[in-house]
């Protein structure tokens, strides 16, 4: 699986989640200073999460698709395998 | 990080979590409909009141009071209210008795411009809701109870956070494995889901506990700052004849230039005294619309008795209260704030999930922590 190759650095990790809980407190906070801007920004900054679950779960679910069509002629067994605890 | 930690977070998230569920479950399910409390009692409550004409002048808080007194006999007011959303409305909670338990009153809308009755507020279901919501039909200390649960959720919150970075340090942000066995894409969704709203969460969850401790906060208020802002005023006679409610509120907004009246609290409620009349007066602009500026009179004369400042306390109190009804961004906020909570409840469901089939089986991901930390 290429994504077992992605290197492990702390910003790969928690840069997305990172900048995601910032617009989200941005967000919550504009809506309370400002009654017509910081509405329109707290709706976007607010719906980054959402947004980022909408297309990561569209893509795997893509993804499953085409896995089912490559992973044709492969075992049942090779491919739900799932490295297990010794 | 070592195994030995990711299992001492594991256990930490897992038993912070396992206790709390069932009732953040019900707070997220009870929560839903209550984000769209408004519309939705607008719904199923009182008809709106006839549209005001511009100019008209709004009916005297006299006129208002003796009606509902007339609305519901036997019973006392204790509090008139002028909500900032609904400038075209007048509440008015009544009871037995002035001091009587908060949960027993009666909320009845009137209309401000002609002062005659629009029927009650909310309908029966939002206020099971909000029952289930707010003390568990355990009065105070469901209250309690309930905030503690929201303090475990901020655990399980920061044990996730510290456990993403074993779980996913491998792989692409947000890849969700759906390929492979059912309880490896329910992690990674548990994951992905947890870690983007995290923020939100943790938000809603401390204003939630912070909301939990408001009975406590106002009775030390009222033992430190009430019994002082009165104790420099002599009681007058004793009140044959109440004073005029639209004379309090002229005094009042007199003592506290450029604010607008946010509700009357009638001698012997919580919020005033037994010879003097509450007046919290809010401000205009967004975020001082949300804090109050209580005025003491007395209850006879009408004369003003005191006005300072609420503590640090209450002012904490009250600005959290929106960021956890979610209700100051219109509309659109509310459709996100339940779209947030409705994300909640699958990553409470999923965590459910892979404690249950972890149970037989470890989670898959966890090996391969333990092979990198080795």
């Amino acid at each position: 699986m290429s994504a077992g190759r992605h290197p492990a650095g702390w910003r790969a990790v928690f840069g997305v989640p990172l900048l995601v809980g910032l617009a989200t407190l941005t967000g919550l906070l504009a809506a309370l200073l400002h009654e017509g801007a910081g509405w329109v920004v707290s709706w976007l900054a607010l719906s980054l999460p959402l947004a980022l679950i909408g297309w990561h779960v569209a893509k795997a679910s893509r993804g499953r698709a085409y896995g089912i069509l490559a992973d044709r002629g492969r075992t049942p067994a090779s491919r739900s395998r799932v490295p297990r605890r010794t | 990080m070592r195994a030995s930690s990711v299992r001492a977070w594991s256990f930490v998230h897992t038993w912070s979590s396992l206790i709390s569920t069932l009732f953040m479950l019900l707070l997220c399910l009870t929560g839903l409909p209550l984000i769209f409390h408004h519309e939705i009692d607008e719904l199923f409550g009182a008809g709106d009141a006839p549209a005001a004409i511009a100019g008209q002048a709004p009916a005297p808080a006299d006129r208002i009071a003796g009606n509902a007194l007339r609305d519901h006999p036997g019973k006392a007011i204790q509090y008139i209210g002028w909500d900032q959303h609904e400038p075209d409305k007048v509440f008015v909670i009544l009871n037995a008795a002035a001091d009587a338990a908060p949960n027993d009153a009666t909320v009845t809308l009137y209309d401000a411009i002609g002062g005659g009755k629009l029927g009650p507020s909310g309908s029966a279901f939002m206020q099971v809701m909000l029952r289930l919501h707010v003390d568990l039909y355990a009065g105070l200390p469901g209250k309690l109870f309930l905030g503690a649960m929201g303090l475990l959720l901020v655990v399980a919150i920061v044990s996730g956070v510290v456990l993403y970075w074993p779980f996913t340090r491998r792989m692409a942000f947000g890849t969700v494995r759906a390929g492979r066995a059912r309880r490896v894409a329910w992690l990674d969704l548990h994951n992905l889901l947890g870690i983007v709203t995290v923020a939100w969460l943790t938000v809603v969850g401390l204003t939630g506990a912070i909301n939990t401790l408001a009975e406590p906060l106002i009775g030390v208020w009222k033992a430190e700052t009430l019994s002082r802002m009165i104790a420099g005023s002599r009681p007058g006679p004793a009140p044959g004849r109440p004073a005029s409610l639209d004379t309090i509120v002229a005094r009042a907004r007199e003592a506290a230039p450029g604010m607008v009246p946010g509700f009357i609290a009638f001698p012997g409620t919580p919020f005033a005294t037994p010879q003097h009349f509450g007046v919290f007066l809010r401000g205009t602009a967004p975020l001082t619309a949300r804090l109050l500026q209580p005025v003491l009179l007395d209850a006879g004369t009408g004369a003003v008795a005191d006005s300072r400042r609420l503590p640090w306390y209450l002012t904490a109190l009250l600005v959290s209260q929106p960021l956890h009804f979610g209700d100051y961004g219109g509309l659109p906020m509310k459709v996100i704030w339940a779209l947030l909570d409705l994300v909640s409840i699958v990553v409470l469901g999923s965590g459910l999930y892979l404690w249950w089939v972890r149970r037989r089986r470890p989670v898959p991901a966890l090996h391969t922590a333990r092979v990198q930390a080795a």
